[in-house]
């Protein structure tokens, strides 16, 4: 058939339109019974809460395994394989497990599971990067079959929120036997949803565990998490009703939902701070020259124009929802004429020059950007200089540097967060600031087990950390979560990891 | 033919070789160190050392590539510091979905390459000429991670008639694999076609200047038959060489084009693994790709000695 140029054109060019209609008219594949997806940005290094290194690993590994116990939103430890737990002597700790529970698997918890797990942590092969925080436990006693004591091999208050992290979550003893190296991709745990599948670099597949001991609370049938890289894209699918819930969307992305009718948006703050850690030589061994920056930074501003109004200005290093904040602390209110007047009173009328160090990654180069502006309207000039993060953590503990523009991923033990940065003695600080007074609160802190007198010792260690301005904390990170508006009882968490149970679509 | 064909083969080795050393090199230089990424800027330095040294960072430069090479040739590639998976296998299940999506993207670009390519260059400076033009200068210029997120704004989120991301085997359900490789085929292939309509036409026009074509005409033949008969085969056999060489360039924009449309290919294989500093997944994947697109590129040479009469007959 001889088709004429033009002919020939327009004949490839009807045909090409034919196939791409043809194509989008025929009818998807019917969907399946009620599967609740989640949209991911990241994929897990692994199933195996003891092998993994990433953070965000445990969004996935959190809904197929449990640790002893839990925390809730504000950070308080509450029961999960654990019941309840005692600290019969400051060494010692007794925790009552949980009866009737089974693995996926089918095989029972119980005491002799714990100590498989604390022995699978601390032994060399498994190359678990929290062997070392299992090795804190030099003692296993197994009581009764539900009853298991641990001795430490020094006093810790929060001992029960350490093992809310990958340190106490309970993998099974006989899957672990059987897979070996394997396990890490066919997990078997205890919690509320079973693994199915997984499709490298696309989606893992759970189903509802019928057996769950807390069935009740277990609205979700299927569960797949999508990975999906492109943020744009994922808001896209949740748009248009491929994805149920999307988590950890950045602050740009999120602005793009926020006329959507038909999707919600769940922020908080979480542990994650960004901040400004000053060090002890000159000019910042002076407390008045630390004071005046914090008067010449504005966090407000700083907050608003880096969050899009999903932010909270940071007061010090806890966020506010959290059980132990102080909020009645120095607020330092933006006023540069004071950050002037600290300056000269501190020798330096004529303004001072420092060095700050940061890392090329948003927000902490873009807040760096905005503190070396707004300090220079004070007269303190900053050189700004942007390394890797290894490299500017080092350069800062050898007091190579003035200042150090980064932040803190957060713990959730909040003595695990004073102790490494404020306490002398602590591995973040380098000996940058040492205060026994604030050595003392700490140390006090975590050796009552009192709430309401940690709660005291904290509330007096933040106003001492507010007066000396050791870190000037911006804000703190939020967690922003989308989901349909059909999705109920979203709930963000302090260390910013997902739950889905509780969690319902109708 | 036989010793051409095995000269050819022999001096792959000293590219391949090079390229070896160029990524070796260029992965570590970038600062990073894998055993930081990997415990995080909060691990002790006594850990970091401990995993350097597992893992090998710690012995020179020069040992590392010689260890590492010597077990490469071999057809090991090691294992993932990450997840610790084996390279080549990580690499061979990912291979044959980017390996879909290339030759979607360029069957994508003959497509539309061709028929306008050739009426470019048989009718230039006409209104159909300049249309080809400025669509190819559009293409050749728009980033693809903007069209395909523009094509996706459009096409799917707008009218959805396809969608938005994805990746469906077509082994699983043929129908939904093409409809999901619809949208990534055209955003990869977009400036590929842009290209090669560029190149037809100009091939097209310099075949149609040749003196057989005016003996053609003047033996009376028509104007079709003189494009269809002598001129097409002519233009297209340097096509067929192009084609060769933007297999290499299809694997870079892969990666764009895989991550925006979430389809799990070498490309995002190869993305993560840079961001972890993951220097044996890096460094195989691009001795792989490498090794690959030489082969290819060699095996189109030889259909091109082939397909034209001139080199065929001439050895």
């Amino acid at each position: 058939m001889v088709l004429k140029g033009k002919r020939f054109m327009m004949a490839v060019a009807v045909a090409s339109f034919l196939a791409l209609l043809f194509l989008g008219l025929h009818p998807g594949a019917a969907s399946a019974a009620k599967v609740f997806r989640v949209g991911m940005w990241v994929e897990p290094t692994t199933l195996d809460p003891h092998a993994g290194l990433a953070g965000s690993d445990h969004d996935s590994f959190k809904q197929i395994f449990e640790p002893l116990v839990e925390v809730d939103p504000q950070g308080n430890a509450i029961p999960a394989l654990a019941v309840s737990w005692e600290n019969p002597t400051p060494k010692e700790w007794v925790f009552h497990l949980r009866k009737n529970v089974l693995f996926h698997d089918g095989t029972p918890f119980n005491a002799a599971a714990v100590e498989f797990n604390i022995k699978r942590l601390q032994d060399p092969a498994t190359k678990s990067p929290v062997a070392d925080i299992a090795k804190k436990i030099v003692g296993i006693n197994i009581m009764d079959d539900y009853t298991i004591k641990l001795t430490l091999d020094a006093p810790n208050v929060d001992f029960p929120i350490v093992m809310q992290d990958r340190p106490g979550m309970i993998v099974s003893p006989t899957a672990v036997k059987k897979l070996g190296a394997d396990f890490g991709r066919h997990p078997v745990g205890t919690g509320p949803f079973v693994f199915e599948s997984w499709k490298e670099g696309d989606t893992i597949k759970l189903k509802k565990n019928q057996n769950y001991w807390n069935k009740a609370n277990v609205f979700l049938d299927e569960v797949e998490l999508k990975i999906i890289p492109d943020q744009s894209v994922a808001v896209m699918n949740l748009q248009a009703g491929n994805l149920d819930m999307i988590i950890s969307l950045s602050e740009e992305r999120v602005q793009l939902l926020e006329k959507s009718k038909d999707i919600k948006i769940y922020y908080t703050p979480i542990l994650e701070f960004f901040s400004t850690y000053m060090s002890n030589i000159p000019p910042f061994d002076k407390k008045e020259v630390r004071q005046a920056l914090a008067y010449a930074v504005d966090r407000e501003a700083i907050t608003k124009a880096l969050t899009f109004g999903y932010g909270r200005a940071a007061t010090g290093p806890l966020p506010d929802i959290h059980w132990a904040y102080e909020g009645n602390v120095n607020r330092y209110p933006h006023n540069i004429a004071k950050a002037k007047e600290l300056l000269a009173k501190a020798g330096y009328p004529n303004g001072v020059k420092a060095t700050l160090t940061t890392i090329p990654v948003p927000p902490h180069n873009k807040i760096a950007l905005i503190v070396k502006q707004q300090a220079a309207e004070a007269g303190i000039d900053f050189t700004l200089e942007m390394v890797e993060p290894a490299q500017a953590i080092g350069k800062f503990m050898k007091k190579e540097t003035n200042a150090l523009q980064l932040g803190w991923s957060g713990r959730a033990s909040t003595d695990a967060t004073f102790q490494s940065l404020i306490h002398s003695a602590g591995a973040y600080n380098n000996k940058t600031y040492v205060n026994p007074e604030a050595d003392k609160l700490i140390e006090r802190a975590r050796t009552v087990s009192d709430i309401q007198e940690r709660k005291k010792a904290y509330s007096a260690l933040q106003k001492l950390v507010a007066d000396d301005m050791v870190i000037l904390v911006e804000y703190n990170k939020s967690l922003i979560t989308a989901a349909k508006a059909n999705v109920k009882g979203v709930k963000n968490y302090l260390d910013g990891k997902l739950r889905l149970t509780g969690i319902s679509a109708e | 033919m036989l010793r051409h064909i095995l000269a050819r083969l022999i001096l792959m080795i000293p590219v391949i070789f090079f390229v070896s050393i160029m990524v070796f090199t260029i992965m570590h230089l970038i600062p990073g160190d894998p055993a930081y990424v990997m415990l995080g800027e909060e691990a002790s330095q006594e850990r970091v050392n401990a995993l350097r040294k597992e893992l090998g960072l710690d012995r020179s430069l020069p040992v590392q590539y010689v260890s590492w090479l010597a077990k490469a040739v071999q057809g090991d590639l090691g294992r993932s510091i990450k997840s610790n998976v084996k390279v080549l296998e990580a690499i061979l299940a990912r291979l044959p979905v980017t390996g879909y999506l290339a030759l979607s993207a360029i069957l994508f670009s003959i497509l539309v390459a061709l028929p306008v390519g050739i009426i470019a260059g048989v009718k230039p400076k006409s209104t159909l000429d300049v249309l080809g033009t400025v669509f190819a200068m559009g293409g050749i210029a728009m980033p693809s991670f903007w069209l395909g997120i523009l094509l996706i704004f459009f096409f799917s989120l707008h009218l959805g008639w396809l969608p938005i991301s994805g990746y469906v085997s077509p082994r699983e359900d043929l129908w939904e694999s093409l409809r999901h490789m619809v949208l990534p085929a055209v955003t990869l292939g977009g400036s590929l076609a842009a290209t090669n309509t560029r190149f037809i036409r100009s091939s097209m026009l310099e075949v149609m200047n040749k003196e057989y074509i005016t003996t053609a005409r003047a033996k009376g033949l028509r104007e079709i038959g003189v494009v269809r008969v002598h001129a097409l085969k002519n233009a297209l056999i340097p096509v067929v060489t192009m084609l060769g060489l933007q297999l290499g360039l299809l694997f870079g924009g892969a990666l764009v084009v895989e991550t925006i449309f979430a389809i799990p290919g070498l490309g995002r294989l190869i993305v993560g693994a840079i961001f972890a500093r993951d220097f044996p997944m890096v460094q195989g994947i691009v001795l792989f790709m490498a090794v690959f697109v030489l082969m290819a590129n060699f095996l189109v040479d030889i259909l091109y000695s082939f397909l034209d009469p001139r080199i065929r007959l001439s050895r």
